[in-house]
């Protein structure tokens, strides 16, 4: 074979980390491997490309963090789900808000006598929940007196129930305090939103 | 160019769309597969275990929302990856050192290195660290994701994204810069910068 050009030469040493590591594709692997067959100087390259990819890993080791790191993840991953679940459900509250301040405002033009307080106070503060199918009486009698809930309304035909709480969460961090509280009772609530 | 999709490849996009519905076993299963990768590519630019670990937990939640997103065009190693360096140009802008520069020509030496210096240098992980260490942060990442995490070209192309051929020329300049820093520790002619 004859002997490389610069250029070729170049090319072909471009190449030669990426066959160390079997990520050629096959013309590029059969090109570096034709070069090396009849250069020795490229076969050196070659032992030195090989013995820095063993130190590379060598060196690059790092300690694994385990079951720590999994645990750390697992909390994100509920964090995250409980601010989908409180943004998911704000959103209707928000539309409900706005909807009624257009309500007020129009029948406080049109019937300036009526009682406005009334209707503000008409928006009632609840969640739907759906239970596990195994849950007891006395389990889920200690865990909605547990966030000061009891059942207005259900089961609907898919089983939804209809929550009140009293005294209604004052804020948003009652509100979070609520949802993780059955959040967390996996074994007996399956799905819980606010309405 | 692209390698054939692996058996590890598939079972990583099964995961992938089981986590995009929701499971939570399957993020677990990902980050068992990935975690070593995320940590060792983290660690390497920010050299701090503790910040690599807070990006693993970031890329991993990451995933975890945007699963569904992943439109299988590249591997999901590459995908994992190129959301691994995002977070870690994030971590080192908040830092307000650099993020990344020019490749150094400076460093590609053109020189003679004794063939024995550089072979026995490069046989102590110990003497690569230090030489890695002296490379610019473009050329220590290349050589990362080409030999620790064993991505084509193409795959490097596509997390850092630059054209391939400036994947190859980046991982040329490191490798003759660090055969020159090996000799140089060996004694060999002429002793690294």
């Amino acid at each position: 074979m004859p002997e490389l050009d610069a250029s070729e030469r170049r090319a072909i040493e471009k190449l030669m980390p990426f066959h160390v590591t079997d990520t050629l594709d096959p013309e590029d692997r059969e090109r570096v491997e034709r070069a090396l067959q009849d250069d020795e100087s490229l076969r050196a390259e070659m032992a030195f490309l090989e013995a820095l990819h063993g130190g590379v890993r060598e060196m690059t080791e790092v300690p694994s963090s385990g079951e720590l790191g999994l645990a750390r993840l697992r909390r994100s991953v509920r964090q995250q789900r409980r601010r989908s679940l409180v943004a998911r459900t704000l959103r209707p509250a928000l539309a409900l808000a706005a909807g009624l301040i257009l309500v007020l405002q129009a029948t406080l033009l049109l019937q300036p006598g009526e009682d406005a307080a009334r209707l503000a106070g008409a928006a009632v503060a609840d969640l739907q929940v759906t239970f596990t199918a195994d849950a007891t009486e006395g389990e889920l009698r200690e865990l909605l007196q547990s966030v000061d809930a009891r059942i207005v309304d259900g089961p609907s035909a898919a089983g939804v129930y209809h929550l009140q709480l009293d005294p209604s969460p004052e804020d948003e961090a009652a509100w979070m305090r609520v949802l993780e509280t059955l959040e967390d009772r996996p074994d007996i609530v399956t799905f819980v939103e606010r309405e | 160019m692209s390698r054939p999709e692996g058996e590890a490849n598939q079972a990583e996009r099964a995961l992938l769309a089981r986590i995009a519905e929701g499971d939570e076993r399957a993020l677990e299963d990902l980050y068992r597969r990935f975690e070593p990768r995320i940590l060792a590519f983290a660690n390497q630019r920010l050299n701090d275990l503790a910040a690599a670990s807070d990006t693993l937990n970031e890329v991993m939640l990451e995933i975890w929302k945007s699963a569904s997103r992943f439109e299988g065009r590249s591997s999901v190693a590459t995908w994992i990856l190129s959301i691994t360096r995002h977070r870690i140009i994030d971590r080192l802008r908040k830092r307000g050192g650099r993020v990344f520069e020019d490749i150094e020509e400076s460093n590609a030496v053109d020189t003679a290195e004794s063939a024995e210096g550089v072979m026995a240098g490069v046989a102590d992980a110990q003497n690569v660290r230090v030489c890695i260490e002296e490379l610019p942060p473009t050329q220590r990442e290349v050589i990362h994701l080409a030999f620790f995490q064993e991505l084509s070209y193409v795959e490097i192309a596509r997390v850092m994204d630059c054209p391939e051929g400036t994947v190859k020329t980046r991982v040329y300049h490191a490798k003759r810069a660090l055969k020159t820093c090996l000799a140089g520790i060996f004694g060999g002619s002429p002793a690294h910068a």
